[in-house]
């Protein structure tokens, strides 16, 4: 059966092509998008399919607006920084802001400045255009004259990370994040859902398609997430006189204030000391997490802190390590997912780790966050989800053991007490959380409490540096950097500092 | 299954029908009994063998296609016989002589049979002209074989796919044309529902259909927010209709026209029972017979099936016969395009197709020379404007000729290359043919009679004085350019400056007022996207409810820049998102490309432009920045300050936009159909356009009057459609005659009473589509300019009327001191020429000559004795007279014109004793009506015109007629008797005596502002307040020596004396203050006549004097004219306009009545002007019975409301109005009720600056 998708069946998915390589014409969005087909206003229910898949693509899906942000001032600076005259001709960056197909390949109605259109996902329709409207039409059959098989999780997976982590032909180098770009992130649930989709899954979808668990589908995105970011790393770890490839690290192990000092040991990074860039491994270190919390055992682990350990000795090592942990991921991968009928466990095991401080990083704390959403999703408490995303709002004011509680409260627990063995935080949380912020006026009224009624504590002169702890309807809770002194002020006459 | 036997059916048949003359949609042509076999309907999907094997004989003949699906889309797998049906299975294996007994029966077992093939002249395939209701009288299987897209069909070809956009375009009201049907009902008395009740659908058979919209729950509450009405009903036929109209001739009792009217049935062959005349009954009434006998109908009815107004609409094929007429039915109505206008900017690519609706497909089956082809066997969005033109061409229908910058034509301009050099005298015959084509009177006797010259109009462009014509002719119309030009009617170029009328470029120099959106190439479908043509799938009964674009979609406002989602009336809740719309090439329709907004041309999508955005234009320092556009929208709502900024709030503006359309601002100009005149003819068989079709008597011919391009007015807006102040056409106000079986004229030119009891001189907000982006309404359009030379542009602009467009009609109405008289001073038949006027030169240049054969007198009066008439007006059918000793008479004038009558003016119907509208005073001077267009109040009360109607009241004068009486001062009369349809209640009384003090002693005339009225008395002008008329109210006497006569316009009020004319100041309507530096000495002033911005005084011995009052404050005598000395005792003078030329009308003591011609195209070019400057000539004269005093003022045709916010006309579509009393005040008066100023151009800048920041 197609839908038994085991890991076994991994090796033909990968293999197939993606649509940016599946030699197909594409023929454009306009071939989709007539009223009558994918092109209706509201949804209907004469076909299996919605119809209004172009409406939700064009409206909703920024996916429609990649090749217009290409346009854009920021997009025009980063073309700038890296020496290319216009962002939205340079395969650079065409080959993820649009369907980026060869010339040839491009039909009647192929306009690159659809963006992410259909065809860039779906594939090209020069074969199945006019078959998988007919009576007579399968999925399967359609999947055979070369679309392609998005409903199938660890192949959806591989086209969105294609662009939203990279390949070996195409990546959001240091450089070119350098110039401006925003870092990137994913996870398959949520990335799916906030798309938004446009096809629902009911009765008649099920007939046609294979329909994974999200439990399932959330860690087949994890698993291919994991291994393709070892595939990156392999690709572009760079031995040498050269830097290796900086992209590869954790962005805020790096990029943060000075003032925020947030280092701190964890059971996976290994020899990583202090003032070292580690590599970025929130999705490799999430399995490994789930590895011995659900299965009970460290071999993920143990390959992950081999690998943190080969980063700092070259090249050669490290290309060893990646090969050990990708066997450590397939074993584990495939007990897993022997276990994803029991989403419980795997959520268990990410709040355990919520409470016991495990999602330091804020790269971690987001795959936790949205792997818990993607686990526990219609069961959860709506408000305590909102806590845990709030608490991830900004990745600059991120505070770690904000984000930690919200993430275990959803999981009704508590987080642990500081120094109760697990990895110290000492220094972070009382010195690294908050914002920092500036008095943007001459002078601001420092007060015991939040309100006017309360008392004044003192003055800040504008231009103070201040670091926001708390903020509670209109007022903040600062503290000046050298934590001389600290009150209420009001949040609107402070201005936020970018770090 | 059963399978024709042709040759046994077909051709016995052919011999049938060889029929005399015109088969018009099957008359004459028996039809064939077939039994079809069943069509299945095109299957949503097939196989490409299944589809090819539909297709297999087909293709034998029909060996290329443009499309063989029709689509140009690779998805669509559909085969010939899903689509026509038909049977491909059919083979032609070799080649026939295409005439061979064989290839016939061949080709006849292929094709599906017509019940009627004479009549579709099978098997030709180009549409058949004027084929109408043939559609419903086919078979639909025949229907669906020659156009699938059919209606009635349509669900079978096409419904697999678009089943529901079927559903909602046999629902949109381009397929039930109701806009049409329910507003020419209510507003000419037919039906008094203001949410309309009639449309136009068929079965699939071809029945009449009832259509229910789709949501039946709270259906008033729908109606009554959104204007989605619940049910359309067929319009019923007009012989079954019982006429709305109030008309003398519709009134019960009476003789019988027996003679014409065989009582079938009746034992009684001679018909004698009816003949019998019972004493005390009228003399001429109807018949006894039912609705639709001897003239018993309504003509406006009559028209809507009968005449080509706006038929035919979606369920028929174009009438394929001129161009601008040719087209399919149902969705290949637009879809499908034709070759309808060689004018690009119409026409898009399909230009170069021409004009004769000849086809260009590579099907070598079609005939290439053969009218009423399609270009291709293939649909597009790609619909060019010209296309839209097949049905807009027409004012109750979108009159979409302004978007391109056209109006109808009116007769006049070039005449010398529009009429023959000989007269035409067409038979009866000849008159049918060309009347089946274009419904005009006037076309029989002009040379665009001849579908050649028709054609070929457009090519005479180069050698025309007056105008230059459009290329389309739908209806057989044709269609005039507009020109910018100033008020006087000078030729303007670009930059504002003069063009010479003797330029030979003069036409190229000026600008064309077409809208700026087709300026940038834009078709209508660059506007209105799907929904705007398909429906909303609900039933609305009004055009800009069932619109879901507005300007700021695309535009934005001055606050924010556009959001790209519709949200007009019919836009859904959040819109339509214009983003998603794409191009044939696959292209975004709408783009931001750098913080620009580019729209992409659906004809052309290489072709783009560059959104003008509201916001950058008033945004200082910003490059598209317009310092006027950001003055007016962001002007504050304060008139003395009069400062503006972009930090305003919204809520302070002057023009915010929840109060005002942007178009009220941003229009050129507005076409105004100031009348159309609608003859019926009893002895005239023609067909039904609609229905059951067939033929019967009575038809009525359709001619325009008046149509002018320079009146701009303001009105409301239905709450529905946010009640916002938006520009005011005058819609197609009818005058109505009978000529009945025996060819008398039972009536002439009536006007007809609204369901709402106003006038059905009917005025509407609307869309004018004319946008520019120069060529806007400036300052001073809408508020008092600081030169106040914009007194007459105000009138106009508040509805209040400019006695410029008035229509005197056929007679003029004369009142001498001894009789009342009738003139005839135009032709009967059509157009109606002012005898000896410039277009009667050349539309009837054998009448003519015999007139100047008669030294221009004019050949016929009828008159009544009477004591000394110095005022007289004619409303209906009823001349309301002060004859002095002899007191107030009504006269009953409802035969003048019929030629059974030997006394035309007649003092009652029958006996006094049941009929008596004279009412005695002892020296009645003048009479005056508060409207002279035919008003009944009493028709507008109650729950349905207050509530659901939404209609206003009317204010209590307008039941009255005023009469002034020297010794009695003033006396009112309720008239209403005389409009309710009763002919046993018409005793008039005196109502109320005025005569506080006898102040009111003397009393000679009286001018009403709304419902003050301002009495000349032997003391002076005493201005007496009416707003509870039976108990007036003296406001204050101005002392003037000999005040003989007073006219209002605007704010100025005009008042000979002896010394001449003086001019007062009526800002304050009650208290007018005399301007001075004003006064205009005169000899021996009488009457005066204002008519834009010239007073026409009747001077007696100096004759007729005109006065220019463009500045009131600074008249100036312009022209003091006697028409070589005839005019020496001139009494009185009216203004009336006819087709493009202004008239007056003198009464003069010692010569009569004489007909002055002011502007002509060969006196003054500038003569489309708002207010042209004369140029006075007599073209003809009468003597009268006795010295002539006075003259009855011709219909206010722009007169919709009074200057105290009377409405008196009435308003299409529910809940719009005029503006309200406080709301005209408050466009020129502030707080304090003083004037306040603007001027288009600022001296000093006003913007509030930097400081605000």
């Amino acid at each position: 059966m197609l839908c038994a998708l085991g890991l076994l069946s991994q090796g033909r998915l990968l293999a197939q092509n993606l649509p940016e390589h599946d030699g197909l014409e594409h023929l454009g969005v306009k071939s989709c998008s007539a009223s009558t087909c994918h092109g209706s206003i509201t949804e209907r229910n004469a076909y299996p399919v919605l119809q209004n898949e172009y409406q939700t693509w064009t409206r909703h899906d920024k996916h429609s607006r990649a090749y217009e942000v290409l346009l854009n001032e920021r997009s025009q600076r980063i073309a700038r920084n890296l020496g290319i005259e216009k962002a939205h001709e340079a395969d650079i960056c065409l080959d993820c802001h649009a369907d980026n197909v060869p010339a040839a390949q491009r039909g009647r109605f192929f306009n690159l400045s659809d963006g992410v259109g259909c065809e860039a996902c779906h594939g090209g329709a020069e074969q199945w255009l006019g078959p998988h409207i007919s009576a007579s039409a399968t999925h399967a059959g359609n999947i055979e004259a070369g679309m392609y098989p998005t409903e199938e999780p660890q192949a959806r997976a591989k086209l969105c990370l294609s662009c939203h982590l990279g390949t070996d032909k195409k990546y959001a180098t240091h450089r070119i994040m350098g110039a401006g770009h925003p870092r990137l992130s994913f996870e398959l649930v949520t990335f799916t859902a906030l798309q938004p989709a446009h096809y629902r899954i009911d009765a008649d979808y099920r007939e046609r398609k294979s329909v994974a668990a999200p439990a399932q589908e959330w860690l087949d995105g994890l698993l291919v997430s994991g291994q393709q970011s070892l595939a990156m790393i392999r690709k572009h770890y760079q031995q040498g006189e050269g830097l290796p490839e900086l992209a590869l690290f954790d962005c805020h192990a790096c990029h943060h204030s000075l003032d925020d000092l947030r280092w701190q040991a964890s059971a996976f990074s290994g020899e990583t000391e202090p003032g070292m860039p580690r590599l970025e491994d929130s999705r490799l270190r999430m399995i490994a997490l789930l590895e011995s919390g659900v299965l009970g055992s460290e071999s993920v682990a143990g390959a992950l802190r081999a690998l943190h350990d080969a980063s700092l000795k070259g090249a050669q090592p490290l290309m060893a390590a990646t090969g050990q942990l990708e066997n450590s991921l397939a074993a584990a991968a495939t007990r897993l997912r022997e276990r994803a009928g029991a989403s419980e466990a795997l959520s268990r095991a990410i709040f355990a780790a919520a409470a016991g401080r495990q999602f330091q990083d804020y790269a971690d704390a987001e795959q936790a966050a949205m792997a818990a959403q993607a686990l526990v999703a219609g069961q959860a408490d709506e408000a305590a989800l909102e806590a845990v995303f709030a608490a991830l709002q900004n990745a600059d004011t991120y505070q770690p053991q904000q984000a930690a509680a919200a993430l275990a409260a959803l999981g009704g627990l508590q987080v642990e007490q500081q120094g109760s063995g697990g990895p110290a935080g000492d220094l972070g949380a009382r010195r690294g959380g908050g914002a920092l912020a500036v008095v943007s006026v001459t002078s601001l009224r420092m007060r015991a409490g939040p309100g006017l009624d309360q008392a004044v504590l003192g003055s800040l002169g504008a231009g103070t540096r201040l670091r926001v702890l708390e903020n509670r309807e209109g007022w903040s809770r600062v503290e000046t950097l050298d934590a001389s002194t600290g009150g209420w002020v009001a949040s609107r006459l402070i201005k936020p500092v970018s770090r | 299954m059963m399978r024709l036997e042709l040759r046994h059916v077909w051709f016995p048949i052919a011999a049938l029908c060889a029929w005399p003359g015109l088969l018009l949609a099957a008359e004459g042509e028996v039809p064939r009994d077939i039994e079809y076999p069943h069509y299945p309907p095109a299957p949503y999907t097939q196989t490409a063998a299944e589809a090819a094997a539909k297709s297999a004989g087909c293709i034998d003949c029909h060996t290329a296609s443009d499309a063989a699906t029709m689509h140009r889309s690779e998805t669509v797998v559909l085969g010939c016989t899903d689509c026509h049906g038909g049977d491909a299975s059919i083979r032609v294996e070799h080649a026939y002589s295409h005439h061979s007994p064989e290839y016939m029966a061949k080709l006849d077992a292929a094709h599906v049979q017509p019940r009627y093939p004479k009549t579709w002249h099978y098997p030709h395939s180009e549409n058949p002209k004027h084929s109408y209701t043939l559609l419903n009288k086919e078979s639909p299987e025949y229907v669906r074989f020659v156009n699938p897209s059919d209606y009635r069909v349509a669900q079978e070809a096409c419904g697999a796919c678009h089943g529901p956009i079927i559903k909602a375009a046999t629902r949109s009201i381009m397929a039930t044309g109701a806009m049409l049907f329910g507003g020419a009902a209510y507003n000419n008395g037919i039906l008094p529902f203001k949410n309309y009740i009639l449309g136009e659908a068929y079965t699939r058979d071809g029945e009449a259909a009832i259509l229910e919209g789709p949501v039946q729950e709270d259906a008033d509450a729908q109606t009554a927010v959104n204007g989605i009405l619940p049910k359309l009903y067929p319009f019923p036929p007009w012989e079954t209709l019982k006429p709305g109209d109030i008309f003398r001739v519709f009134e019960r009792g009476g003789r019988n026209l027996t003679n014409l009217f065989p009582e079938t049935g009746i034992p009684n062959s001679l018909g004698l029972l009816q003949r019998i005349e019972e004493p005390g009954r009228p003399d001429i009434r109807q018949s006894n017979r039912g609705p639709g006998t001897g003239g018993r109908i309504s003509v406006p009815v009559l028209n809507m099936h009968k005449t080509r107004l706006n038929d035919p609409l979606m369920w028929f094929l174009g009438t394929n016969d001129q161009p601008g007429d040719f087209r399919t039915s149902g969705c290949g109505a637009c879809h499908v395009v034709y070759a309808n206008d060689r004018d690009p900017r119409h026409s898009g690519q399909y230009a170069a197709a021409g004009h004769r609706g000849l086809t260009q497909t590579t099907d070598p089956t079609i005939a290439r020379d053969k009218s009423g082809h399609p270009l291709q066997h293939v649909f597009t969005t790609a619909i060019p404007t010209a296309q839209c033109m097949s049905c807009h061409m027409h004012q109750p229908n979108m009159f979409v000729n302004t978007y391109l910058g056209y109006t109808m034509w009116d007769y006049e301009s070039d005449a010398p290359f529009m009429w023959p050099e000989e007269q035409r005298y067409p038979d009866h015959d000849e008159m049918r043919k060309i009347l089946d084509r274009n419904p005009e009177g006037a076309v029989v006797r002009g040379k665009w009679a001849d579908l050649e010259f028709l054609e070929n109009v457009w090519d005479l462009n180069p050698k025309l004085n007056d105008t230059q014509f459009a290329d389309y002719h739908g209806h057989g119309w044709n269609f005039r350019a507009i020109f910018k030009r100033d008020r006087k009617g000078n030729l303007l170029d670009a930059a504002g400056q003069q063009v010479s009328n003797d330029d030979p470029e003069k036409f190229s120099k000026a600008v064309h007022m077409s809208s700026v959106h087709l300026d940038k190439g834009m078709h209508c479908v660059d506007c209105h996207f799907a929904q705007d043509s398909h429906g909303t799938g609900h039933l609305y009964g009004e055009v800009a409810l069932a619109v879901e674009i507005d300007c700021k979609d695309c535009h934005g406002s001055a606050s924010s820049y556009p959001n790209l989602r519709t949200s007009g009336p019919a836009a859904p809740p959040a819109g339509n998102d214009l983003r998603a719309l794409r191009n044939s090439d696959g292209r975004r329709r709408f783009e931001w490309v750098d913080g620009k907004l580019i729209q992409r041309s659906v004809l052309d999508p290489s072709k783009e432009w560059e959104m003008s955005l509201v916001k950058d234009s008033v945004m200082p320092g910003n490059p598209d920045f317009n310092e006027k556009a950001a003055r007016a929208k962001l002007m504050k709502g304060d008139p003395n300050e009069q400062r503006w900024s972009v930090h305003f709030e919204e809520s302070d503006l002057a023009h915010k936009d929840s109060e005002i359309e942007c178009y009220t601002c941003h229009t050129s100009w507005t076409t105004s159909c100031a009348g159309c005149h609608l003859p019926i003819e009893a002895n005239w068989k023609t067909e039904r356009h609609h229905y059951e079709g067939g033929i019967s008597r009575n038809y009525a011919t359709y001619n325009p009057q008046v149509v002018r391009d320079q009146m701009f007015m303001l009105g409301r807006r239905g709450d529905r459609k946010g009640g916002k102040i938006a520009p005011v056409r005058s819609s197609s106000a009818l005058v109505l005659s009978s000529t009945n079986a025996n060819r008398e004229r039972i009536y002439i030119q009536q006007p007809p009473v609204a369901a709402s009891g106003y006038s059905s001189q009917a005025l509407n907000p609307h869309f004018p589509h004319t946008v520019r982006k120069t060529e806007t309404k400036e300052c001073e359009d809408c508020h008092l300019s600081k030169d106040n030379d914009n007194n007459a542009i105000m009138a106009q602009l508040l509805l209040l009327g400019t006695n410029f467009t008035n229509f005197i009609g056929f007679n003029a109405w004369v009142g001498g001191s001894g009789h009342v008289e009738a003139v005839p001073v135009t032709e009967w038949t059509e157009p109606q020429a002012v005898i000896g006027s410039y277009l009667h030169r050349y539309a009837y240049p054998d009448y003519y000559q015999a007139h100047m054969g008669r030294d221009q007198r004019l050949p016929e009066a009828f008159e009544h004795g009477s004591g000394p008439v110095e005022c007289l007006q004619l409303r209906a059918e009823y001349l309301y007279v002060a004859e002095g000793k002899k007191g107030f008479r009504v006269y009953d004038v409802a035969s003048v014109a019929n030629k059974g009558f030997s006394q035309r003016i007649i003092t009652a119907p029958f006996s006094p004793l049941g009929h008596d509208t004279h009412v005695g005073t002892k020296d009645a001077s003048c009479v005056v009506l508060p409207a002279n267009q035919p008003v009944h109040p009493a028709r507008n009360e109650g729950e349905l015109m207050r509530d659901v109607n939404k209609e206003q009241p009317f204010h209590p004068i307008y039941n009255y007629a005023l009469v002034t009486d020297r010794q009695e001062g003033l006396i009112l009369v309720d008239i209403n008797t005389l409009s309710d349809g009763e002919l046993r209640n018409n005793y008039l009384e005196r109502a109320a005596t005025y005569n506080p003090g006898n102040a009111l002693a003397g009393a000679r005339y009286l001018a009403l502002a709304g419902h003050i009225a301002y009495i000349t008395t032997s003391q002076g002008l005493a201005v007496v307040n009416l707003d509870q008329p039976l108990a007036p109210r003296l406001e204050t006497i101005l002392p003037l020596k000999g005040a003989h006569s007073a006219a209002v316009q605007f704010r100025y009020l005009f008042v000979t004396d002896a010394s001449g004319m003086r001019v007062f100041d009526i800002t304050n309507l009650t208290n007018p203050a005399e301007i001075e530096a004003a006064r205009i000495p005169l000899a021996d002033a009488r009457r005066i006549y204002l008519s834009r911005t010239y007073a026409f005084v009747a001077a007696g011995r100096e004759g007729l004097v005109i006065v220019d009052i463009e500045k009131p404050e600074q008249p100036s005598i312009y022209e003091k004219f006697d028409a070589d000395g005839r005019l020496r005792d001139t009494n009185d003078v009216v203004i009336g306009s006819t087709n493009a030329s202004l008239f007056a009308y003198v009464a003069d003591g010692a010569s009569g009545l004489n007909v002055v011609q002011l502007t002509a195209p060969d006196t003054q070019p500038n003569f489309y002007g708002f207010s042209p400057e004369p140029k006075p000539q007599l073209v003809a004269w009468r003597e009268t019975q006795s010295p002539a005093l006075a003259l009855s003022r011709g219909l206010e045709r722009d007169r919709g409301v009074d200057e105290t916010g009377g409405q008196i006309a009435v308003f299409g579509r529910l809940g719009s109005r005029p503006l309200t009393y406080p709301e005209m005040r408050r466009l020129y008066v502030d707080a304090a009720g003083r004037p306040w100023y603007v001027e288009n151009l600022p001296q000093d800048k006003k913007q509030v600056g930097q400081s605000n920041e």
